[in-house]
């Protein structure tokens, strides 16, 4: 005899709106079935309406966490399709930008995952670090989030010399509480006892279902975009793809805390080794005049970075106007979510909120493709007022 | 992975295969033999499907399949399915986790993907209207306006750039109204004499 329990779509333990449908014998999860698009708000459809310039910006709103990785990946799909080379120093800027990100991305992360199984101490401690970094975000960009750095053919935000000294002061911090976080999640036995052995993704149902990022490294999977297919520089840089092979949810939070190491490496090589020189490629007139670029009548380009939560693509179609005639984006989410159901299987009604928590799921990115877009051919905004009387019908 | 690999890999299944940019590869496949080249593909190791995006192109949709050949290149399989037709066969046999970027193209374009394990909807609401698919490109669904009244199809008509032969070709394929066929015919001559 089975149960049905709907968690959410809204629940004290989802931070974002989605249901789950969680089908139960006793208490162990049988099966699991997903409704998403509660945050679907047309922005595939949105870009398309929008010249290349000003589609940077609602890029950049995609997601609240990753928001330079999402404009990273859509400038360089437009840079390589309009044939834009970047400056060198705007791309290492751009490194140092989406690590900074990176490592407040992991570490928000890791308070969630403290907080979901029950860990508030830790959460604190974490979250508290993580202002090191948010710190240093604002310094160079003037925002805590959504930093507004990136734009096509290069960054708005340059660091100066002063800057430097702050970052570097404030990376010797977070290397050592990293390496502290490091050694409190392999060690502590509340943690293990929580995360040990569960929500586990084999490396061959990992390989089936696709899935990108710490999710896959968890799962002994050798990808990172960084490395494979290298944007931004990143082939000038040393580091290591942090991977661990057990695929539960205790080898994904190690990959993600592992990985703070390995940026806060990046970052120190990147500052040490910054070109001089402009930060943003000339193109031809000066905004927000129209479009100040060539965009080939049927050309096409790529985006492919390695967001916080993996595999980030773009793909843009143009056709010689102002406006692309498709862009498609694939997040990292989307990739993992399928593995959520197979990872679910067999656990415990307890054990959701964390295995759920354990792919840094961000549903702002995934659901983000349609538009109210009735007869008339065009695009209608949902104002307050539309949503109250859809929610009193 | 080259492009000579890829075409020594899927031989005749592919037309010309070009690099279209650094560690990016471009390859035209006939509508159908998608799954045969995804088992290739399968066969030689490679199965991670970065995702499949659709594009409409006029009276064809434009199917990319974004595959990862392992060491950073990214082969993009490109089908081209026609509007009447609207129908893939499902790869979710051959790369599960293909599942939501099927039904995403499901929603969005309207496409039949046949023998997909679950073809619910993904984002749109639970009322959103049928035959109503954002990605389409004036969200036009040829089948679904002549399946309405000559008033209807008149306004509709009126109201967007229609595509006369289209209209014409999706009359005769499902329902064969003498009344609507010629009053298309009438309309088309009428724009010629123009």
């Amino acid at each position: 005899m089975t149960f049905i329990v709907p968690v959410g779509p809204q629940h004290p333990a989802l931070h974002e709106p989605e249901r789950f449908r969680i089908e139960v014998e006793g208490e162990e999860i049988v099966n699991v079935d997903l409704r998403m698009g509660y945050m679907h708000r047309g922005i595939e459809k949105a870009l398309t309406e929008r010249n290349y310039h000003r589609g940077t910006y609602l890029a950049e709103r995609i997601c609240g966490i990753c928001s330079a990785a999402h404009t990273t990946c859509f400038t360089q799909a437009i840079e390589r399709c309009a044939g834009i080379e970047v400056p060198e120093r705007a791309k290492y800027i751009r490194v140092i930008i989406a690590e900074l990100e990176r490592i407040h991305s992991h570490l928000l992360w890791a308070g969630v995952a403290a907080e979901e199984i029950g860990f508030q101490t830790l959460f604190m401690m974490i979250w508290r670090d993580r202002e090191l970094v948010m710190d240093l975000l604002e310094l160079i960009s003037g925002n805590r989030v959504n930093y507004g750095t990136n734009q096509v053919g290069g960054v708005r935000k340059n660091i100066d010399p002063g800057q430097v000294s702050k970052i570097l002061s404030n990376l010797i911090e977070l290397e050592k509480h990293s390496n502290h976080y490091v050694d409190v999640f392999s060690s502590d036995q509340t943690i293990r006892a929580r995360l040990k052995g569960k929500g586990i993704l084999t490396k061959q149902e990992a390989i089936e279902l696709c899935a990108v990022g710490p999710t896959a490294r968890g799962s002994d999977i050798d990808m990172d975009i960084r490395k494979d297919d290298p944007y931004s520089c990143y082939d000038d840089f040393e580091f290591i793809v942090v991977k661990e092979n057990d695929g539960d949810i205790l080898a994904k939070a190690m990959v993600r805390l592992r990985e703070l190491i390995e940026s806060i490496h990046i970052i120190r090589q990147a500052i040490d080794n910054l070109p001089s020189g402009p930060i943003v490629a000339k193109l031809r007139g000066r905004l927000p005049a129209g479009i100040n670029m060539d965009l080939p009548e049927d050309g096409e380009g790529f985006g492919r970075i390695e967001a916080p939560r993996g595999e980030l693509l773009y793909y843009v179609r143009s056709d010689g106007s102002k406006k692309p005639s498709r862009l498609k984006i694939r997040t990292p989410t989307m990739a993992n979510i399928p593995p959520i159901t197979v990872m679910l299987q067999g656990e415990t009604l307890a054990e959701v909120p964390i295995v759920i928590e354990s792919i840094d799921q961000c549903f702002a990115c995934a659901d983000r493709v349609t538009v109210v877009y009735r007869d008339t051919g065009k695009t209608r905004v949902m104002t307050d007022e539309d949503l109250r009387r859809l929610r009193e019908e | 992975m080259k492009s000579e690999d890829v075409k020594n890999l899927l031989g005749d299944l592919v037309g010309d295969v070009e690099e279209v940019d650094e560690r990016r590869l471009s390859a035209f496949i006939e509508s159908g033999m998608e799954r045969e080249a995804l088992l290739e593909l399968k066969g030689a190791g490679i199965q991670h499907l970065t995702t499949i995006t659709g594009i409409d192109v006029g009276r064809e949709v434009e199917i990319i399949y974004h595959i990862e050949c392992g060491d950073g290149t990214l082969l993009n399989l490109r089908s081209r399915v026609s509007k009447l037709e609207m129908s893939i066969s499902t790869v979710t046999d051959i790369i599960p986790g293909a599942i939501l970027y099927e039904r995403e193209l499901i929603e969005m374009f309207g496409l039949e993907v046949e023998n997909h394990p679950d073809p619910r909807r993904l984002y749109l609401p639970d009322d959103w209207p049928d035959g109503e698919y954002p990605l389409l490109k004036g969200g036009l669904n040829y089948h679904s306006i002549v399946d309405q009244s000559i008033t209807d199809v008149k306004k509709a008509c009126k109201e967007r750039d229609l595509d006369y032969e289209l209209l014409l070709e999706a009359e005769r394929d499902t329902h064969n109204r003498v009344t609507l066929k010629n009053w298309l015919e009438k309309k088309i001559e009428e724009s010629e004499d123009k």
